[in-house]
């Protein structure tokens, strides 16, 4: 193979990566905004509440959280990633600073309403 | 020389003697509170036991007027005795003292919460239990059904003269004695000294007005329903009437209390009904239904009803939980001394022509303020422990503070006759001498100057021998 050619199959392919790359990342960006996300029913789920109360009871203290603060499945994931990877310690830390709401006279933590609402989001698109 | 204005058993119209008039906040017929014959109110009590804890003796600077004029450690040698007479489990006060201590207590932080232990009497009824005791004792000459009508002072009023006794039949008798001991309850040492003003017009001890005032309940109230996260043995903190001999509960330490300005508390955990609403103990134990219980329970507890309540003894183990994680929670809170709830003279006149008594039960803001913060920091350091959610009742929830249209107490008649260094502040002195007065002493929980979050009897007694302790070392 020449000098030239050589360089044009160099080029084309540097046009290959970057054309795969732009549509990876649109992907991702599409993903992003609008494909269910798996963690927001795994990762985040309130089990202790969820075992203790019943999903009935936890989607209705979501979905009363959500008429006082009203957010998308996405700011929800966010706020409760940004509060670190350890619920459990996120949700005691709550109660120890007073960030605390009543839900029908029941004292919840905020980390924890953050979940509730996740669930009630998911119930209400018919997600398990 | 005992004198007992009743018999060996309730006589209805002695009995309405204690009759009288309610005017503050409402509250129970103040002739079913206590009982007017021998052994008195031990003869419905339901045998609460648990000693003052060291902060009610403390002068709290977020609760004005509190602090009783000695250290705990004064009554402790009293405690250990009452607790004999009163037929309690023995041993010291703390979780780690109670007899059966298997079962695990919820891990909470301590910083946040902590355990107060109770013991209960069977109950003991002290009519029955040391009648004979008293009757057959070399030293104790005992008078049923005498009355004392008025106290008669020595001209200067400085000391008590004689008593004055009215039989049933209108018969007059006049007792002297060199020294008295008045403990005929709160309310009635309270109507005694009042009406008494043959020399002193304001009444005995009243130099300073202070007769009648500060009195004081535990407001034991139904504050919220909690929810265990895990299952867990609740069997320390169970309570099953007339079987369970103690147990714990609740309470915020000291730090805790200082921190939100809050007055001592006590918080019990009871398996909740499904459905059933949180009622307070004025609803659930109404006048009669206490004296249907008083009739059952005379001699302590019958055999009978020991086995129908070893019959209905709820399981409390890590199952029964896993079933039904839910609790009542109630409180039994201090009040915050306050002279404007009192205790007065009714213009309305008993049988033997004494002035009736007038109750005029006053909360403040601090009262109120404490059931709900308290029951808040309670709410968050179970939150924060992960042990359980806290459901608040309603008027807890609601924005604006406010009292429910009911406010309920425990029967527990305390103050009015408190005790304080300063005769400008209290009407007896740390010996339970009545100020100004050189032979008369008080005995009850009209002494008390704060009430603490404990039932009273416990430290009634306690008081009551050291009192006795007192006076046989002075005579």
């Amino acid at each position: 193979m020449g000098p030239i050619l050589q360089r044009m199959r160099d080029r084309a392919t540097l046009a290959l990566t970057r054309r795969a790359l732009l549509i990876q990342l649109a992907t991702l960006v599409v993903q992003g905004s609008c494909a269910p996300l798996p963690e927001s029913t795994a990762e985040w789920q309130p089990h202790d509440l969820l075992r203790t109360f019943g999903r009935e009871q936890v989607v209705a203290f979501g979905r009363s959280w959500l008429s006082r603060s009203p957010q998308s499945r996405r700011r929800l994931v966010s706020r409760l990633r940004s509060n670190g990877p350890d619920v459990t310690q996120q949700v005691a830390a709550d109660f120890g600073r007073g960030r605390v709401h009543l839900i029908d006279g029941w004292m919840l933590s905020e980390t924890e309403l953050l979940q509730c609402a996740l669930v009630a989001l998911h119930g209400a698109a018919g997600a398990p | 020389m005992l004198l007992e204005g009743g018999g060996f058993d309730l006589d209805p119209a002695l009995q309405d003697r204690y009759r009288g008039e309610v005017v503050g906040r409402p509250y129970y017929s103040l002739e079913a509170t206590r009982l007017h014959y021998f052994g008195g109110t031990t003869g419905h009590w339901g045998g609460f036991c648990a000693p003052l804890d060291p902060v009610d003796f403390s002068s709290r600077s977020w609760v004005p007027g509190s602090g009783w004029p000695f250290a705990p450690e004064t009554l402790e040698p009293w405690y250990t005795e009452a607790a004999t007479l009163l037929e309690l489990q023995p041993g010291g006060w703390a979780p780690s003292d109670a007899e059966e201590t298997n079962a695990p207590l919820l891990p909470v932080s301590s910083d946040a919460l902590g355990h107060k232990l109770w013991r209960f009497s069977p109950p003991t009824r002290f009519g029955s239990r040391y009648r004979n005791d008293v009757v057959r004792h070399h030293h104790i000459q005992l008078l049923t059904h005498a009355p004392v009508v008025s106290l008669r002072t020595t001209a200067d009023g400085t000391a008590l003269d004689h008593l004055v006794v009215r039989q049933p039949g209108g018969h007059t008798v006049r007792i002297r004695a060199q020294h008295f001991v008045l403990a005929c309850s709160t309310l009635q040492n309270v109507r005694l000294l009042l009406s008494s003003n043959d020399h002193l017009p304001a009444g005995v001890g009243n130099a300073f007005d202070q007769v009648g005032r500060g009195f004081m309940e535990h407001l034991e109230m139904p504050v919220g329903t909690l929810a265990l996260m895990r299952p867990q043995d609740m069997q320390r903190y169970a309570y099953d009437w007339g079987v369970t001999r103690e147990r714990v509960e609740l309470q915020l330490p000291v730090e805790v209390q200082r921190r939100y300005g809050l007055l001592n508390a006590s918080f019990s955990l009871d398996p909740a009904t499904a459905g059933s609403a949180l009622v307070s103990t004025f609803d659930r134990e109404p006048p009669d239904v206490l004296e249907a219980y008083r009739q059952d329970t005379r001699s302590g507890m019958t055999s009978e009803l020991r086995a129908a309540a070893l019959a209905e003894r709820r399981a409390h183990d890590v199952n029964t939980v896993r079933r039904s994680p839910f609790f009542t929670v109630m409180t039994r809170q201090e009040q915050a001394p306050n002279a404007a709830s009192r205790v007065t003279l009714s213009n309305d006149r008993d049988a033997w022509g004494v002035p009736r008594a007038r109750l005029d039960w006053q909360l403040t803001a601090l009262d109120l303020h404490s059931m709900r913060e308290g029951t808040r920091a309670l709410g968050r350091a179970l939150g924060a422990a992960g042990v359980a959610r806290l459901q608040l009742v309603d008027w807890l929830a609601a924005d604006a503070p406010a009292w429910p249209e009911r406010v309920s107490g425990g029967w527990h008649d305390m103050g009015g006759t408190r005790m304080h260094a300063d005769p400008r502040k209290g009407v007896v002195d740390a010996d339970c001498r009545v100020h100004g007065m050189a032979n008369l002493w008080l005995a009850g929980a009209g002494v008390f100057p704060a009430g603490g979050a404990a039932n009273p009897t416990l430290s009634i007694v306690a008081l009551a021998l050291r009192l006795a302790n007192h006076l046989s070392a002075t005579m």
